[in-house]
This record gives C-alpha cells, sequence and structure tokens, in this order.
C-alpha cells in the first residue's frame, strides 16, 4: 500500500517499474489520482528539491504574525554576542590599525594610545592599548587644529574604559573592551530584531543569523577593536532598523515606537557625518506610516492611521489625516534640527580636508579638461599644479598664495553645482565609488598586534563571507547595482502586496545606502575612500539577508493560509448554526 | 600656559606625534633638567601676507612657514655650536598662537628641538640643549660615523651614529663634493686637514689623532665629509676599535670608553 506524503511534497507513482509524477500518471490513467509514494526502493530520489522543501518548511516565515519571542531572542542575541566576542578576541586579538584618526576620537576620553611615533610603525598592527594622559590645548581633537570631535561611538568607548581595568588591562582604555561592548550591543539589537520581525521563529532566526553573519565578517567586524566611529555607524543603522520595523509593525504606543526610532536615528547620525545623509530617507521612512495592529499578516486591511489605538467603537469618527502625521513630522523637524547642530559642532578642519579632496584628489584628476574646471570652480589657473595632491602633501595647495580663494569660493554645494552642470562625470564617479565598495577590506592598516606571528598589514580573513561575495560581485559590479535596485523592487512589493515592514526597511536601507555612497562621492570623494565606503558597503551587504526574508515572504502565501482559517471558521460557524 | 606669549628656554613633555605636530602647543613648561621631549630654542613673529589674516591659517600653512623662521642658525646658536660641530639627532618644530591667542592679535612663533632616535622619533631625555656643543655632554647630538672593515681597511662611508654610541669618526661639518682633485686618500686628509685644526683648536695634528674623511654617495654624487679619528681604530689585521665621546677639545667626555680592543683616550 502506498503511503501518503505531505501535501508539499512531490507526488511520485510507480507503474511496472516506471516512475512517473502525479500529474503524468493522471494524464496516463485519468480516473486515478495516486497516493504519493516517498522514499521506496525504486523511485528516483530529488534531494535538492527535498531539501529545498525542507528549509522552506522549516525557516519559511508562513503567516506573518507579529510578536516578540523573548525567551528565544535572548538566547539568540546571547549566541550572537558570543560568537563576535570569540571571532574577536579568540585565539587571538584581532581588530583594525590606527591610521591616525583614533586619537582625535578617543584623547576626548583622556588616554593616549601605546603606539610607535611614525606613520609606518602604528599602521602595521594594532595597537589596542591606551594609557591615561593629559592633554593641552591643541593637543587632543581633530588633528591639526585640536577642535573637539564628537561621536556617538564615544559612548561605546567610554564604556570600554569603565570594562576596562575590570579585564584586567590596565588603567586606561583598551579598545578589545571596546570591542566587548559593540559585540553585547550587537547580541542586544539581535534579540531585538528577532522580536519585531514577523513570521515563524525559525524564520526570524534564520534572518538574524545572516545579519550575524554579514556583521562577523572581519571587513565590519574587526572596526569594534579599533579607535574608530564607524561600529557606531554599523551599530546604529541596526538600531533603526529594529526601530523601523518596531514602528511600522505598529504594535505598542505610537509615542514610544517614534521615540524609539529618533533616539536610534540621532545616535547613528551622529556617528559620522556622512551618514547624515540618511536623513531624507529617514524622514520618509517616519511618514510612511505604521499599519493598524493585526494587519500585517497580508490581511486585505489597510491601515487607517488616523484611528491610531482608539478603540474600534470610535472607528467610525476618522480624524483629519494630517493629525496623524503630527507627531513624525515633529520627529522629522527634531532629527534635521539635531543634524545641522552636530554637523556645525563638527571640527571645521573634516569640512576644508573634505572639500580640498573633492576637488584635488577627484574632481580635477579624473577630469578631461581640468583647466576649465578650475575657471568653472572660480580658482586660479595655477592650482593645476596641486591636481592630485592631498592637504598634506609637499605639492599641496595650501601653498599656493592663493590658498585663500579656494576657501572663499568651494563649498559642498559648488560641488554638488559642478556635477549637476557636469552629471556625465557622475558616471565614472560612481564607477570609482562601487569599485571602492567593493573593495572592503583596507589593505593599509593591519589587523594583528605587534609581536604575533601575523606579518605587518596582514588582514584576517577567517569569516571572509561579505569579503568573498564583494570581491566576486568585482568582476561584474553591475551585479552589485543590481542586487540592490532588486532588494528595492521587492522591498516595494513586499511592502504593497503583503503589507510586511521587511518591505519597507528593505526599500529604505537601500535609498539610504544610495545617499549615503554619493555624499562620500561628491564631499571628498577618492580621499580614503575605502575607509569612507565602509558603511555604505555595509548597507549593500545588508541586503542579502533583506533579499533571504523577502523573497520567503514573497514566496510563501499567508494570505491563502490566512484565507483557508477563515474558511474553516465559517465552516465550523455554519455546522454549530445547523 | 598660554600661547601668545612663548619663551626661550622653557622645557616641553610632548609625547604622542599629534601634540608634537599640533599648531598650537600649550601644555605647562617642565624643568629642563627633567623629563621632556622638546625645548624652546628660539622665539620669533610671523609675518606677511599669513600674518595678516583674520583667522588663524591651517597647520600646513603655519607649519611650513615655521621652517622658514626657525632656522638652523638660530638653532646652532643656541646650541653653542661653532662652524665645526657636526650634529645628529635634532629635529625642529614649530608652535603658533592658539585661534584665541592668534584672534586677539598674538602672531609669535615658537621654535622647539627635540633630540630624536635614529627613526626621528623624539625621545624624552633630561639633557638640557641650551649650550649643549660647548659642554660635556655634546657627544649625544654630535654627528660620528661607524665604518666597516675590510682585509683591514675601513670602508669609505659609515653609517650615521651620535658621537654617544661607538663610533670609527667624527665629523667636523666639512661637507666638500668631491671633484679629481680628491681622488686619492692623501688629497681627501690634505683638504680636510685645516678644518680638523680649526675643529680641534691646535695648530698642528696631535699624535693620536689622524684626519680621516668618509666618502658619502647620494646618487651619482659624491661628498667627502671631512672626519677626525683615534689612530688605534683601526690597527693593522684587526677588527676596528669602536670608540664612544667626542673629540672636541673641551667638550668632551673626560674618560672615554672603547666598545672593543684597547682604550681610546683622548680629551
Amino acid at each position: 500500500m502506498a503511503e501518503h506524503g505531505s501535501g508539499n511534497a512531490t507526488q511520485l507513482r510507480e507503474v511496472d517499474g516506471v516512475v512517473q509524477t502525479t500529474q503524468e500518471a493522471q494524464e496516463a490513467s485519468p480516473t486515478f489520482a495516486p497516493a504519493p509514494v516517498r522514499g521506496r526502493k525504486g523511485t528516483r530520489a530529488r534531494p535538492i528539491g527535498s531539501l529545498a522543501r525542507y528549509l522552506a518548511r522549516t525557516f519559511g516565515p508562513g503567516p506573518l504574525t507579529l510578536g516578540s519571542v523573548p525567551g528565544v531572542a535572548m538566547i539568540a542575541g546571547l549566541v550572537s554576542a558570543a560568537i563576535m566576542v570569540i571571532r574577536l578576541l579568540i585565539p587571538e586579538p584581532v581588530g583594525m590599525a590606527d591610521q591616525g584618526d583614533g586619537h582625535g576620537l578617543v584623547c576626548s576620553l583622556g588616554v593616549m594610545n601605546q603606539r610607535p611615533w611614525d606613520y609606518a610603525g602604528f599602521t602595521k598592527y594594532i595597537h589596542p592599548g591606551w594609557v591615561p594622559h593629559q592633554f593641552f590645548g591643541e593637543g587632543c581633537g581633530a588633528n591639526g587644529t585640536g577642535e573637539p570631535y564628537y561621536s556617538s561611538q564615544l559612548l561605546f568607548l567610554w564604556l570600554g574604559k569603565l570594562l576596562t581595568p575590570l579585564l584586567g588591562w590596565g588603567p586606561g582604555l583598551d579598545t578589545r573592551a571596546v570591542g566587548i561592548v559593540c559585540c553585547v550591543v550587537f547580541g542586544l539589537l539581535i534579540a531585538a530584531l528577532i522580536n519585531v520581525l514577523p513570521g515563524r521563529t525559525w524564520f526570524r532566526l534564520l534572518i538574524a543569523a545572516l545579519v550575524t553573519g554579514v556583521m562577523a565578517d572581519g571587513v565590519f567586524a574587526d572596526f569594534f577593536v579599533s579607535p574608530y566611529s564607524e561600529p557606531a555607524a554599523f551599530l546604529g543603522i541596526l538600531a533603526v532598523s529594529v526601530a523601523l520595523l518596531n514602528y511600522w509593525n505598529g504594535r505598542g504606543p505610537r509615542w514610544l515606537a517614534l521615540l524609539l526610532v529618533v533616539l536610534a536615528t540621532a545616535f547613528t547620525f551622529a556617528a559620522k557625518t556622512q551618514m547624515v545623509a540618511w536623513l531624507p530617507v529617514i524622514a520618509l521612512a517616519l511618514l510612511w506610516q505604521p499599519w493598524r495592529r493585526g494587519t500585517t499578516d497580508g490581511g486585505p486591511v489597510a491601515v487607517d492611521v488616523s484611528q491610531g489605538d482608539a478603540p474600534l467603537a470610535d472607528a467610525g469618527r476618522r480624524r483629519p489625516r494630517w493629525r496623524a502625521l503630527v507627531l513624525p513630522a515633529t520627529a522629522v523637524l527634531l532629527l534635521a534640527a539635531f543634524s545641522v547642530a552636530f554637523l556645525n559642532a563638527q571640527p571645521k578642519r573634516f569640512s576644508e580636508v573634505n572639500l580640498y579632496n573633492a576637488v584635488f584628489v577627484e574632481l580635477l584628476p579624473y577630469s578631461p579638461t581640468p583647466e576649465a574646471d578650475l575657471d568653472w570652480l572660480g580658482l586660479d589657473p595655477g592650482f593645476i599644479n596641486a591636481m592630485d595632491t592631498t592637504i598634506a602633501s609637499p605639492r599641496s595647495a595650501v601653498y599656493n598664495p592663493r590658498y585663500l580663494q579656494f576657501q572663499e569660493q568651494i563649498s559642498l554645494g559648488k560641488i554638488v553645482g559642478f556635477y549637476a552642470t557636469h552629471p556625465e562625470r557622475l558616471v565614472t564617479m560612481g564607477e570609482r565609488g562601487i569599485t571602492a565598495m567593493l573593495t572592503p577590506e583596507l589593505g593599509y592598516v593591519g589587523s594583528y598586534l605587534e609581536g604575533s606571528e601575523h606579518g605587518p598589514y596582514e588582514k584576517e580573513r577567517r569569516f571572509p563571507a561579505v569579503l568573498g561575495l564583494f570581491s566576486g560581485l568585482k568582476a561584474a559590479p553591475v551585479a552589485f547595482v543590481g542586487m540592490q535596485l532588486v532588494t528595492l523592487l521587492l522591498g516595494l512589493a513586499v511592502s504593497f502586496r503583503k503589507r510586511s515592514a521587511v518591505g519597507r526597511l528593505a526599500v529604505i536601507l537601500v535609498l539610504g545606502g544610495w545617499l549615503q555612497f554619493w555624499a562620500v562621492m561628491l564631499n571628498g570623494g577618492q580621499g580614503e575612500i575605502y575607509k569612507n565606503m565602509i558603511i555604505a558597503g555595509f548597507v549593500a551587504a545588508l541586503c542579502v539577508p533583506l533579499l533571504v526574508a523577502l523573497i520567503s515572504i514573497l514566496a510563501s502565501d499567508p494570505g491563502k493560509a490566512l484565507a483557508q482559517k477563515r474558511r474553516g471558521r465559517r465552516a465550523r460557524a455554519q455546522r454549530a448554526v445547523s | 600656559m598660554g600661547t601668545a606669549n612663548p619663551e626661550t628656554g622653557l622645557c616641553h613633555a610632548v609625547l604622542s606625534p599629534e601634540e608634537y605636530d599640533a599648531t598650537s602647543e600649550s601644555s605647562p613648561s617642565v624643568a629642563c633638567a627633567g623629563s621632556h621631549t622638546t625645548q624652546t630654542f628660539h622665539v620669533t613673529k610671523l609675518s606677511g601676507p599669513l600674518a595678516s589674516l583674520e583667522v588663524r591659517p591651517n597647520q600646513q600653512q603655519l607649519k611650513a612657514a615655521g621652517k622658514t623662521l626657525c632656522t638652523v642658525e638660530a638653532l646652532r646658536g643656541y646650541l653653542s655650536a661653532s662652524d665645526r660641530d657636526g650634529t645628529i639627532g635634532l629635529a625642529v618644530t614649530s608652535y603658533f598662537p592658539s585661534r584665541d591667542d592668534w584672534a586677539a592679535g598674538s602672531r609669535a612663533v615658537r621654535c622647539d628641538v627635540a633630540v630624536t632616535d635614529k627613526d626621528g622619533t623624539p625621545q624624552e631625555t633630561g639633557f638640557d640643549l641650551k649650550g649643549a656643543l660647548a659642554g660635556p655632554n655634546s657627544a649625544a647630538v654630535r654627528l660620528c660615523y661607524r665604518q666597516e672593515a675590510k682585509d683591514g681597511v675601513l670602508s669609505e662611508d659609515g653609517i650615521d651614529v651620535p658621537c654617544s654610541e661607538p663610533h670609527t669618526a667624527e665629523d667636523i661639518s666639512a661637507w666638500i663634493p668631491q671633484d679629481a682633485s680628491l681622488a686619492t686618500p692623501a688629497e681627501r686628509e690634505a683638504r680636510c686637514l685645516p678644518y680638523a685644526l680649526e675643529f680641534l683648536s691646535i695648530e698642528n695634528m696631535p699624535a693620536g689623532i689622524v684626519v680621516q674623511p668618509i666618502i658619502r654617495t647620494v646618487g651619482t654624487a659624491r661628498t667627502v665629509r671631512c672626519a677626525v679619528a683615534p689612530t688605534e681604530v683601526l690597527a693593522p689585521g684587526q677588527s676596528p676599535v669602536l670608540v664612544t665621546g667626542s673629540l672636541a677639545p673641551e667638550r668632551t667626555p673626560k674618560v672615554r670608553v672603547p666598545e672593543t680592543g684597547g682604550v681610546a683616550s683622548n680629551g
């Protein structure tokens, strides 16, 4: 007697030793629909198909139900944090060596790095130890000016400083302790992510595991053990993602969800100035109204935000739509004001260096007509001699007697205006940016401690998932853009067809990454482009877990399941009535 | 400490490269006999177009101006260097008024000197550099050469070392482009002899000291660097005897300790 497989299994039938699918059998014998045969001798097994179906059954999202799974989330968060700590500190510490930017940020905590004096000496290896030191005047701050340098990374650094003596690493600050702090925060965010994702638990765990896989790649994770501000940006982006999912899910008090988004966004913006480029998409995200509770599972009811959390009895009394936008709009204005204040508080030196790079490292060297470009910018032709130099080069334009003209004439607005009138230049600029993004490994700084068995500038590649993917995509950069475009389109599809916040998140992350990409290219360009592109690269790498989530959601059919449930309920109700 | 009115002769503990390269430096001064890294050897005033700017120019502009204002001549004067004193391991940096002091009108330029290691890294020292080359501890900043010996003959060139480290010859700050007239050792020694006598402040070469020029080749340019050495530095058939200290009269340590072989002594 034939066994009955599950409904999703391929139905096979053996007829005179010949295996037929159900459909073939039906065509051959229209009077009999055979029972499936599976795993029996003589049948043709389809291991890949079976595996795919098994994975789909196990990790598929199912109905996009919401709700926290605190126990599972806590365990997953702990595991994620532990994985990150282990990969950073065992069997030996790995991190990202300082290329000179670290001091400006970390010195404000009253510590000085114990490292070789010369640039080549301290970039070869990581030097995690910072000892207490009192700085005076311009000795601390942005290199060259001593202007205070603010970043939300200071919070992690401060916590790391508290933790350092407890771990026996001396009285100052050890960036390994900062790495542990970052890993703990990452674990908390993974736990929160699992709680706000829709669908079955295994599906949530799968997405969280993929996010952990992205973060664990050395090109990103090594920043945790470093004096850089990038970890605040990485973790900030994850925090904003979690907060937005929570906001769109429409669960809990709306003001609280909004407040979490605002706090996470402010933290992220304050990580690095380039993060402020996200303001337009965060505004879009905030004004993209949450669904009403219980409608994010593919159900047919759209959100009526004017109802807010009002009882259903009040549903008939619709409030004006604009009132629902008051809180999000206020949040947007607050974030805009914060962005302006943050940008104004940043060292003027950074602006000067970025504008210098935008002109002399990016605009002129890649121009077919640099003389004409100088003329368009209103600069003296003599500046052509400084083409392809940095501000610290011996041929730097700062030694030109007319350098004041550069300072007066050039602004970010003027750079944007130049490219607006020379749009053809954006094509090659974009190509260079993508190439830089696909080169996320900073080969000019080492990963290991001095005195370890590793050579100078040697990079740690124990989990090169993203590095491998990006290196592969270098052969066809269009595929890299395509990956993001597909993520965007699938995000829109999931947003509007499945009413899932994951789709919205995909849209926001892709658009935010693109804005950040162009902000970096226009405000500095080639000047240290590989490091400046690392955050945009991180966002692009998040497309992988997003794509898995989006495809899974689209491939599943929770609407049908819901309809079946409803039909079942109706049938039971009818039976009860009869 | 303010940056508007720096003073010559003060010492500072500038411990990080960022502090060392900063546009202004305002740490409190420390005793020069105590541990410090830099010492102010000259104070001057910025003039010209940069000085007329209301907003302080950037670091690169000011440091470039500092290179022209903090001159070698000013440093040699502070060190009490004679024309025949060659130096090594000294780095000069300049500091300017803070942004606030600049806005208040100060244009003072502070020129600091630091004793460095062979890589150029400023070293913490308790050495007061004021008049150092006239004093008894000048070997630490005097230029000497360590030559290799092959078949009992010292190499033409040698590596630069401070005279406080083992060496074979001491520079006397007379560098002459080599031409046909300096082809043989005898010609080079004869050319350097007047400088050696001036260095030693005597009229005839004393017993136990010889003129021992070295030849430094940079690219295609060959330069004869006049130097002096104790005669026992290279005994025939033996490895060179390395000595420490300086041969400069009335400036050298009383006792000079050779690194290998016998004692080379000379005031």
